[in-house]
């Protein structure tokens, strides 16, 4: 999938009756599997395991042990994101002007299991067109792609040079002979058109960088089977785990290491941990954080002085937040979600009320810790989760549940009009909603989403601390109705504290790491790697980084099904 | 004028191609000759946010003597080429209130909520006739639209936005063209600085093609199911480069190109949730563009680039103001989230009636062996929701128009509690396509009768 923040509160409508009105019941996850709420799905919800055996929701025994488990790996598009860093890597020593217009990022423009839209592929094809051209007018920009001068020595080995190289890198696997006689034929028609050596090149730019190879992670194996699964080729391994880590293609290093064919496990782990050491590809983290809370786009509304300035310093901080907190702060799931601390400029600190920052530089500061406590106490999720000037307990709800604790509800049900309209003059937010959705039809879920959600009521639309809303002092208290953290809370701060502290929120956590590292929604068949990154997790003090490198070191990484394959 | 020529199908009367020579009132004075039961050869759909208000829609009077509502009057000088068809209940509609009208009213599906699934559960019918309809023609169809991706979809392909629906396993969503300037050049001309050259684009998209075939032949079912929808795409671009200048036929003018410098097409981009984010003069030229994308559609119909085309006015939201209307909120404001203002919207509904009586007029005004385009197709124009007030997808707001597929017109048909799944069928079958059935089966019981 990737995180479908923004489609947070999509579920599948399988649930719709399952999912509302029952504590402690056979809920489900988004996958459809069993939730960790009461028993199944996962190891720390009371499912037995021993010696690799465990039991998935009280049904057959799951057994992990037994050879390679890779779930579905349906074949994958390189995401915007993807393609834009991609390009950017293979022409990183030219001038950045080189480069064409971005394609627009974001949403399901990044999602793998998504097509490309016609647009994009429109704009795709008009921009490597540009790429090409510009880079072959420019013969000292052609030498440093082909790493020869087709002026100083014999053309055709300039040319089979600069295929040998460019390829290698726009493929992320060798070349092949098949590769070598398509190519040669798109240089040669290009030298024809154009007429020199340089509009060959420029062919084969165009061509390479639109073909399946370039555009897909495509899979086929080594031919190495094992029981229903086969083998990854090293390249096939070194582009998932790239694409996963960076965002981009497997670098000189990695391709060197597929070069010696499949990846294991200690390979893997170790270029994991080079590449999640280079400070660009923190981005990721970035990114990951961002699509799992929704963080992408936050209204701006000038009458609350939330400005296109301060919406972009808002996502700024949990950005900081996020990358500080998980490469050189405490790194941990439970700091993330409670630490007292975070970083802000002058600007934004003004309009937070934070005391003591100046300038527009990016400074961390200490915050009290009754009043806020990591990232969902941050502006960015308290303001992608209202609407307009006022709250919304219900988003705030939903996105607790959804995304984090991996509860989907049903919408609302045929013929009720959901829309809520103004909060009525007299009452405060949460008398208006608990009014709103007193009917019977509606309370099955609101019972159950709402106290959540009015967990942040001390955070006004924009993220503002308050003590009263219309003179009447906040009521922030709520009451978790599943998951091991069930039970009343007095605010947010208790509320985080205890999702920090909760296994099940932790389980969900990693579905949806595996679900960026999978790049689908997770299945059940991720059972056998759920309860192993589980462990690894748990085992790891919760440290997001050893979650991530855990994850390279799954099945998925290095296998695919045999029955997805070609017969 | 730039021009260009292109293989004709339906050849067009008179030298010069357009006929505009003929006032249009002397046009709809002949009756239109049609063959009763020959299949339109085209289809177009048309999109409004927002349904209608339905005291001030629906007619009045009887079947052939119909007295036009407020919303309706503009209609008046084509109403012997329209069909208002009421009564009709859109019940596939199964999902979020605006979300799954949008999805169901060219699919007769549910709403698809399942993570990394399309967003509706069955293809438009518009993408069904596209292979039949627009067979050896350079687009299999065209879809545009106009301050598109307001609200929530920040410019981008989402439930609220999205009525076109591949007829693929996978049901993916088509989101509409958006810059005037960019349809206008795929369609009427290649302007040398910015586009590829015909011959060079042709060999790079040759190589691609070649590319994607070899390998889709190599990977298992699924993994071959989206490198061919992949495959597609390319060849759609490749058709493009090869459009012009097309051998032999019969010359065709291209629409004047309008300066739209003025409007922003990816402005959903910069859209807030709530509508807050005002782009006054995008939102100024909306009149213009439609009115140049309406001649860039009657154009792509006329110079056979395509068979089925779609235009959408905005999307499900439409979060943008309607200034040449004096009105400065968006749609949504009225429908509710200012609270219900039936006047305002009326005046807006009845601006996009004036449009849609505008596009039939320009189609009636081209030539074509056996009339005018307008006999040769049928559009049928449609919205989300039946009324903003209560969201109901019951008696839905439908026009059908021209007489595509011997639709008999200069009528009301007043229905009682018909399907809308069945209304689709209809025009499947008045399509030349004999399926019985189409979307969701429950709500199916065959064609709806009383059309043609």
């Amino acid at each position: 999938m990737m995180i479908r923040a923004s489609a947070a509160f999509a579920l599948s409508l399988a649930l719709l009756g399952l999912a509302c009105g029952k504590t402690g019941g056979n809920a489900l996850r988004a996958d459809g599997t069993p939730a960790g709420m009461s028993g199944g799905g996962s190891s720390s919800g009371g499912g037995t395991a021993t010696g690799g055996t465990t039991t998935e929701g009280g049904g057959a025994p799951l057994v992990c042990d037994d050879g390679p488990h890779p779930g579905p790996s349906p074949l994958g598009r390189l995401g915007n994101f993807e393609l834009n860093r991609s390009l950017e890597a293979l022409f990183a020593e030219l001038p950045a002007e080189v480069l064409p217009a971005k394609l627009a990022e974001g949403s399901r423009n990044d999602d793998p299991e998504f097509p490309f839209s016609s647009p994009d592929l429109v704009a795709w094809h008009a921009g490597v067109h540009e790429l090409a051209q510009r880079l072959s007018s420019s013969p000292p920009d052609v030498q440093a792609i082909a790493g020869c001068d087709p002026q100083a020595q014999d053309e055709t080995k300039c040319r089979d040079q600069f295929l040998e190289n460019f390829l290698r890198l726009a493929y992320r696997r060798a070349v092949t002979d098949e590769d070598k006689s398509e190519m040669t034929e798109v240089f040669s028609d290009g030298q024809k058109l154009g007429g020199n050596f340089e509009s060959g090149v420029r062919a084969v730019i165009e061509v390479a960088l639109q073909n399946p190879d370039f555009m897909y992670l495509i899979e086929q194996g080594n031919g190495q089977t094992t029981g229903d699964s086969v083998a990854l080729s090293g390249y096939e391994s070194a582009s998932r785990l790239a694409y996963f880590l960076t965002g981009s293609g497997p670098d000189a290093e990695l391709l060197a290491a597929a070069d010696k064919g499949a990846l294991d496990t200690d390979v893997l782990e170790k270029q994991a941990r080079r590449l999640l050491g280079s400070t660009p590809n923190r981005n990721v983290v970035r990114r990951f954080f961002t699509r799992w809370l929704g963080l992408e786009v936050l209204s701006t509304d000038d009458a609350l002085g939330y400005t296109a300035g301060i919406a972009a310093a808002a996502q700024e901080e949990t950005a900081r937040f996020v990358e500080d907190m998980t490469f050189d702060g405490a790194g941990s799931y439970g700091a993330l979600l409670t630490s007292p601390t975070t970083w802000v400029n002058g600007p934004l600190a003004q309009f937070y009320g934070y005391p003591g920052v100046e300038g527009n530089e990016f400074q961390k500061i200490q915050l009290d810790p009754t009043e806020r406590a990591g990232l969902l106490t941050q502006s960015a999720f308290l303001r992608a989760t209202s609407s307009g000037s006022r709250t919304s307990p219900v988003h705030r709800g939903l996105r607790v549940l959804g995304p984090m604790l991996c509860i989907e509800l049903p919408r609302p049900p045929a013929g009720i009009d959901a829309r809520l309209g103004d909060v009525p003059p007299n009452s405060t937010t949460r008398q208006g909603l608990e009014a709103a959705t007193a009917d019977p039809a509606c309370r099955g879920c609101h019972r159950e989403i709402d106290p959540v959600g009015f967990a942040f009521e001390h955070y006004d639309a924009v993220g503002v601390w308050r003590d009263t809303e219309k003179g009447v002092p906040i009521d922030a208290s709520g009451e978790i109705l599943r998951t091991d953290m069930q039970g009343p809370f007095k605010d947010a701060i208790e509320l985080v504290q205890r999702m920090a502290a909760s296994n099940d929120a932790k389980a969900c956590f990693v579905s949806r790491w595996l679900e960026a590292a999978y790049r689908r929604v997770a299945a059940p068949e991720d059972a056998c790697a759920r309860q192993e990154l589980e462990r690894a997790f748990a085992d790891a003090g919760d440290q997001v980084v050893e979650l991530m490198i855990a994850l390279t070191k799954t099945d998925n990484f290095r296998y695919r099904l045999k029955s997805e394959l070609a017969p | 004028m730039p021009t260009f020529r292109l293989n004709r199908r339906a050849v067009l009367r008179g030298a010069g191609s357009v006929a505009i020579a003929l006032p249009w009132l002397e046009i709809m004075a002949s009756e239109p000759a049609r063959a009763a039961g020959a299949p339109a050869k085209r289809f177009m759909t048309v999109f409004t946010p927002g349904g209608s208000v339905l005291e001030n829609w629906l007619p009045t009077g009887d079947e052939n003597h119909v007295v036009l509502s407020p919303i309706l009057k503009p209609l008046a000088p084509v109403m012997d080429r329209v069909l208002i068809p009421t009564g009709i209940d859109m019940q596939s509609a199964d999902g979020e209130q605006n979300q799954a009208g949008i999805v169901a009213w060219l699919t007769g599906t549910k709403q698809n909520t399942a993570a990394g699934a399309s967003y509706a559960s069955g293809p438009s019918i518009d993408q069904v006739l596209a292979p039949k309809l627009s067979k050896g023609l350079k687009l299999p169809s065209l879809q545009v639209a106009v301050r598109w991706g307001t609200g929530k979809a920040h410019g981008l392909p989402s439930p609220i936005d999205i009525a076109n629906y591949a007829d693929t396993p996978s049901f993916d969503p088509i989101a509409p063209r958006l810059d005037p300037q960019d349809i206008w050049k795929a369609l009427f001309g290649t302007s040398p600085s910015t586009t590829p050259d015909g011959a060079w684009d042709k060999s790079i998209l040759d190589a691609v093609l070649r590319r994607y075939t070899k390998l889709s032949q190599r990977v298992g079912a699924a993994d071959r199911a989206r490198l061919e929808a992949h495959l597609q795409s390319i060849r759609e671009l490749e058709l493009q480069a090869s459009q012009l200048p097309g051998v032999g036929g019969t010359v065709c003018a291209a629409p004047t190109q309008v300066d739209t410098s003025d409007y922003d097409p990816a402005s959903g981009m910069n859209s807030a949730n709530d509508g807050s984010i005002v782009d006054a003069q995008s939102d100024a030229a909306i009149p213009k563009v439609g009115k140049f994308m309406i001649d860039m559609l009657v154009m792509a119909l006329a110079c056979d680039l395509t068979a089925v085309a779609s235009l959408q006015w905005s999307d499900t939201e439409a979060k943008h103001t309607f200034p040449w209307l004096g009105l400065n909120e968006h749609l949504s404001f009225y429908m509710n989230d200012g609270g219900y203002h039936p006047t305002e919207l009326t005046t807006i509904f009845t601006w996009y009636a004036s449009q849609h009586a505008y596009l039939l007029q320009q189609l009636g005004q081209v030539q074509s062996a056996t009339g005018s385009l307008l006999d040769e197709t049928l559009i049928f124009f449609g919205s989300q929701l039946q009324n903003p007030a209560t969201h109901q997808k019951t008696n839905m707001p439908f026009l059908l128009a021209g007489n595509g597929g011997g639709l008999r017109t200069n009528r009301w048909v007043n229905y009682e509690h018909a399907s809308h799944n069945d209304l689709l069928v209809a025009l499947l079958n008045m399509c030349g396509d004999s399926r019985t059935s189409f979307g969701t089966p429950a709500y199916c019981h065959g064609a709806l009768a009383g059309l043609t």
